[in-house]
C-alpha cells in the first residue's frame, strides 16, 4: 500500500544542512496501526509529513499503491492528500467559530464531494466516534478526549485509506488516550485503514501491532507487538 | 513470606480453613499465583508453631473433622508490624539485573541485543498488563496492582530505550 525505498530528507542550504531523515525504507499494511517512537529530532515527524505528502523527500521514491507520487506537481499532491490521508494532531486543531459538524464537514470544502452528501457523511464519521449527540456543540464545550474524537471524525470524512496521528494522546490523561488509541487502532483491525501515530507515550505505543524505533533520522528497530507471549512470574514462597 | 502474611490478612477478618485460605489468597493474587495444599498446611502449621494463629477441631458427620483456623493477639500484632514497615529496596529484583552484572563479561554486541529483546518485553508487558486492566473493574486492588506495574514497565521502557540510544552512540 505505501512503500518507501531509501528516502532521505535534508533540510536547509550547504553547508548549513540538516539530515532529518536518512536513507529510510518501509512499507506500510493495511489493517495494521503502527507507532514511531523515538526522541525529539530523531525524524518522527518528518517522516510522518512525508508519508502524508505534506512535505517531498530530498531523494528517494514514495510508491502510494504502486504510484510513484515523487512525480506528481503539487496540485496532483494536494489532491491526494485530501483523498487518501486523513490527518489527526496533538493540539486537536479544530476551529473554534465553527460546531463540531461544521468541522467535519471542513475537508468536504476541498474535494469534489456534491454538497447535499456533506451532512450525512459528517453524521456518519461522528457516528462511528460515538459523538453524534455533540453536533451542534462547539469545540470548547467538550472535553480533550471528546474534541479528539471530533478530529477523528474529520480525518475520517473523506474515507481516506491511511491515518496518520501525530501525538494524538499528547493532551488528555492516560483513561482518556487509551479510549482514543483504541478507536484509532479500530479504525486499522476493523476498517482495514493503515494507521501511523507518532507518539512518546510507552502504553499508547504498546497497543500498536508494530513499532518502529527512530534515531538521528534512521529507523533503529522495526518490530511486531505481541503480547500474547509474555509470561508473568510470581515469587517464589 | 508474602503467603504467610496474606493468610495472616485473611484470618484478620473471620475464622478460616486451610482450603477457604487457599482459595481466599489465590483470588487476592487474581488466580495468578497458585499454591499447593503442601504449602499450605506449612504455612499453616509455621504460624501456628510460633503462636500467630491458633486452630481448633470442628465435628463434621459423612466427613473427617475440619480444621478451623483464628488469629492470635500476637498474629494481629504480627500482621500490623509487617503492614507498617518500611520495605528494603531489592537492588537485584529480576532477571535482567543479574544479565547486567554480566554486561562488561560479555560482547558489546551480544550486550546490545540483550537490551533491545528487554525493550520489545517492556512493550508486550505493557500492551498485555493494558488489556488485563481493562477487564478489571475501576478502583479495585486487582486494578491498581496492575497500574503500578504499568507504571514500571512504562518506567523500565524509558530506561532501557535510553540505554539502547546511549549504548549505539558508543559505537
Amino acid at each position: 500500500m505505501i512503500e518507501l525505498v531509501n528516502i532521505t530528507k535534508i533540510y536547509g542550504q550547504k553547508p548549513h544542512t540538516v539530515k532529518a531523515l536518512e536513507r529510510i525504507t518501509l512499507q506500510l499494511k493495511p489493517n495494521e496501526m503502527t507507532a514511531i517512537m523515538g526522541p525529539s529530532g530523531s525524524g518522527k515527524t518528518t517522516l510522518l509529513n512525508i508519508i502524508g505528502c505534506l512535505d517531498s523527500p530530498t531523494s528517494g521514491e514514495y510508491f502510494l499503491d504502486g504510484k510513484n507520487t515523487s512525480r506528481l506537481d503539487l496540485k496532483a499532491k494536494a489532491q491526494l492528500r485530501n483523498e487518501v490521508f486523513g490527518f489527526v494532531f496533538q493540539a486537536f486543531n479544530l476551529l473554534a467559530d465553527k460546531t463540531v459538524l461544521e468541522n467535519v464537514m471542513l475537508p468536504f470544502r476541498y474535494s469534489r464531494r456534491p454538497r447535499r452528501e456533506w451532512k450525512q457523511r459528517a453524521m456518519t464519521a461522528l457516528s462511528q466516534m460515538g459523538i453524534a449527540d455533540l453536533a451542534q456543540r462547539y469545540p470548547d464545550q467538550l472535553s480533550g478526549g471528546q474534541q479528539q474524537r471530533v478530529a477523528i471524525a474529520r480525518a475520517l470524512a473523506n474515507d481516506p485509506k491511511v491515518i496518520l496521528a501525530d501525538e494524538p494522546t499528547g493532551n488528555l490523561d492516560s483513561t482518556t488516550s487509551k479510549e482514543i488509541i483504541d478507536v484509532l487502532k479500530a479504525l486499522a483491525e476493523k476498517q482495514g485503514k493503515v494507521v501511523v501515530v507518532v507518539t512518546h507515550d510507552g502504553m499508547v505505543a504498546s497497543q500498536a501491532h508494530r513499532l518502529l524505533q527512530m534515531m538521528d533520522g534512521r529507523i533503529i528497530d522495526d518490530s511486531q507487538i505481541d503480547s500474547d507471549s509474555v509470561v508473568f512470574s510470581h515469587p517464589s514462597v | 513470606m508474602a503467603v504467610k502474611h496474606l493468610f495472616l490478612a485473611l484470618l484478620s477478618q473471620k475464622e478460616l480453613h486451610g482450603y477457604e485460605l487457599k482459595n481466599g489468597f489465590e483470588n487476592l493474587a487474581g488466580g495468578r499465583w497458585p499454591l499447593n495444599f503442601g504449602q499450605v498446611y506449612q504455612t499453616l502449621s509455621r504460624l501456628e508453631r510460633d503462636g500467630l494463629i491458633e486452630s481448633y477441631e470442628v465435628a463434621q458427620t459423612d466427613k473427617p473433622d475440619k480444621k478451623v483456623y483464628r488469629l492470635t493477639k500476637a498474629g494481629r500484632e504480627h500482621l500490623s508490624e509487617w503492614l507498617k514497615a518500611e520495605d528494603n529496596w531489592n537492588l537485584f529484583f529480576d532477571e535482567l539485573a543479574l544479565k547486567m552484572l554480566a554486561f562488561e563479561l560479555i560482547d558489546p554486541k551480544e550486550a546490545l541485543e540483550i537490551l533491545r529483546s528487554y525493550r520489545s518485553l517492556t512493550l508486550r508487558v505493557i500492551k498485555s498488563l493494558t488489556q488485563m486492566r481493562a477487564q478489571k473493574p475501576e478502583n479495585t486492588t486487582p486494578a491498581l496492582l496492575l497500574e503500578r506495574n504499568i507504571y514500571r514497565a512504562e518506567a523500565d521502557l524509558k530506561w532501557v530505550t535510553n540505554m539502547i540510544e546511549r549504548w549505539q552512540k558508543h559505537d
